[in-house]
């Protein structure tokens, strides 16, 4: 028998390390399930036991695969010939099964009348936890949320811890309270900032059964996540005042010195020395107002051009206004985009209940 | 006339050179200069002024003079580089039974002008119509004139000073509408300067103005030679859009 057990795992293990032969060939890990099944139907049940234990020493065997294996087990622990029972650890192993799978039910091959009472013992009398998710979700945005479905016999407390496989950094923490049956529903972001990052992750889901002797049970799967990271693009703080233009003409100041002396020096020319023919230029005098019109009109120049604040330049201001709302238009234009790479933002969950 | 072109010759340089200093740019190199100190955009200015002055004239060796005012209405259309510009003026002078101001004939012109080149350089060409009428009778003068101008603003301030000289001729068609029988027509001839400064207000499209004007004016004919002066201190308001 032990040469059987130890020629079974050497045959799953030469065959596991050839993937391209196991793909061609059913699964080798399959294959000893039914060879267990086999055995136990030749009721051959210790062969049967110890290909089945086989099983679940081997580490990339699936949840359901272990589920099957343990199946055999308890099977062969309880067959129908009185003398093979052992009925305790019959009821350990369908404990054990049904702990992750309320719903269990025995295939026909294994079981018969006193199995089947066996297995509704244990449903009696174990708190049992179901995890069913969508293999994929799609989560978008601030609201994006990912389910997990919980089931349970009993009313409990159930736990769920999502955590990195690398560093083991917690990333979700969530919990449904005193009742038997719901969705776990999480969010893929937080403050406007994604929870995951593209990775690996473990999901833990842990049941507490009410009461001084309960129950804990723990369910464990694995998580891909992809979610792409979110590169906000840089507000500007600030507009370059170097590239503003200035508004307004320098002031006139000194400049307007000489314009004064030519405008008051115009009047008193025009009063005094441009003078009608004949004898007019002779006999009338030069108007004496023409000095003081010239000396208004000089001072008033001075005065104006040094008081002058300069001159608006309407192109410049336009430019300037132009910049400015380009500046406005480019923090709106930044913050929207962000805003959009935020609310667009897609997290894939790929929830594998098989792997742990 | 050698003193004409001589004012005309100093006005050209002045202008230049005040125009230059009143806009030298104070910042280096923004992306749009403020533009020449001369009224940058297109203007349109519709005015009245009044000049308040003396009129004298020499008739037979003998000056006369009196005081009076020229009223007047004047309309600038310009473009930067081209521009419009009319003018009316009338003008008493004395007072009828005055012996120390006596009534002189009314002056009254019109005319037009094509404007050329920048408001700070501007040279100009018009035609219009002079007369001196009285109850005696009226000369009518076609008169052709030609000269040069500068407007020049001082920086923001809403100020600008004006300088114009004009070259005025009336040909040989100039007439009277009371001739005397065989009398030859002689071409008479003038001069017309102004110095003033134009003040815009703030944020109407108004404008005030003072200043100084003189006109001479020498009216011939076959047996005469009329020699005249108008001059006095020339102020005014108006509607002006554009031109800063």
């Amino acid at each position: 028998m032990k040469f059987a057990r130890r020629l079974a795992i050497s045959l799953v293990a030469v065959t596991l390390a050839a993937p391209g032969v196991a793909r061609a060939q059913a699964n080798p890990i399959d294959d000893l399930i039914k060879l267990s099944t086999d055995a136990f139907n030749d009721l051959n049940y210790k062969k049967a036991d110890s290909i089945a234990r086989s099983v679940l020493q081997i580490s990339s065997a699936t949840l359901t695969q272990r589920g099957r294996a343990q199946m055999v087990m308890a099977a062969a622990a309880y067959p129908d010939d009185p003398a093979a029972q052992k009925r305790a650890v019959a009821l350990a192993m369908l404990k054990q099964l049904v702990k992750l799978n309320y719903s269990l039910k025995l295939p026909q091959e294994l079981t018969w009348a006193g199995l089947d009472s066996l297995l509704d013992e244990a449903k009696r009398t174990t708190f049992s936890l179901q995890v069913t998710a969508e293999p994929q979700q799609t989560a978008i945005g601030l609201d994006g949320t990912a389910k997990i479905h919980v089931k349970s016999n009993k009313t409990g407390l159930f736990r769920l811890v999502i955590a990195a496989k690398s560093g083991n950094s917690v990333a979700v923490v969530d919990s449904l309270v005193s009742v038997p049956e719901g969705d776990i529903t999480f969010k893929v972001m937080r403050n406007e900032t994604p929870i995951f990052a593209s990775g690996d992750y473990s999901i833990t889901l842990t049941g507490f059964e009410p009461g001084g002797l309960g129950d804990t049970v723990t369910v464990q799967f694995a998580l891909k996540v992809d979610a792409p990271e979110i590169t906000p693009l840089t507000v500007p703080a600030k507009m370059d005042s170097t590239k503003l233009l200035t508004t307004r003409s320098g002031k006139s100041g000194a400049r307007s010195i000489f314009p004064a002396l030519l405008v008051g020096g115009a009047a008193f020319a025009l009063s005094s020395s441009v003078r009608g023919g004949g004898n007019i230029g002779t006999t009338v005098a030069a108007d004496s107002k023409g000095a003081a019109v010239g000396g208004v009109l000089m001072l008033s120049t001075i005065i104006a051009g040094f008081t002058d604040h300069g001159r608006p330049i309407p192109a410049n201001i336009a430019a300037n206004k132009a910049a400015g709302d380009a500046f406005q238009k480019s923090i709106v234009d930044v913050l929207a985009e962000n805003r959009r790479r935020i609310t667009e933002h897609k997290t894939v969950l790929t929830f594998d209940l098989e792997a742990k | 006339m050698r003193r004409l072109f001589l004012c005309t010759a100093l006005l050209a340089t002045a202008t230049q050179i005040a125009a230059q200093a009143a806009t030298a740019p104070a910042t280096p190199a923004p992306a749009a200069k403020a533009k020449s100190g001369g009224a940058s955009k297109a203007e349109f200015r519709v005015g009245g002024f009044m000049v308040n002055g003396e009129r004298s004239y020499d008739f037979a060796k003998s000056v006369k003079t009196a005081t009076g005012q020229i009223r007047g209405l004047e309309v600038l259309l310009r473009a930067p580089a081209v521009g419009l510009y009319f003018r009316s003026l009338s003008g008493t002078f004395g007072t009828k039974g005055s012996t120390t101001n006596g009534l002189q004939p009314q002056i009254i012109s019109a005319d037009a002008r094509i404007l050329l080149f920048q408001p700070v350089f501007t040279l100009f060409g018009g035609a219009g119509k002079r007369c001196l009428c009285s109850d005696l009778a009226n000369k009518v003068y076609d008169v052709v004139m030609g000269g040069i101008s500068s407007t020049v603003n001082i920086g923001g301030s809403g100020l600008r000073t004006h300088i114009s000289g004009a070259f005025l001729i009336a040909p040989d068609n100039s007439k009277s509408t009371n001739p005397s029988p065989g009398s030859k027509l002689q071409t008479s001839t003038g001069l017309e300067g102004e110095a003033a400064i134009f003040y815009r207000l703030p944020r109407l499209p108004l404008f005030l103005t003072v200043g100084y004007r003189t006109e001479v004016f020498t009216g011939k004919s076959a047996t005469s030679t009329s020699p005249e002066e108008v001059r006095g201190v020339r102020i005014g308001g108006g509607i002006q859009f554009g031109g800063h």
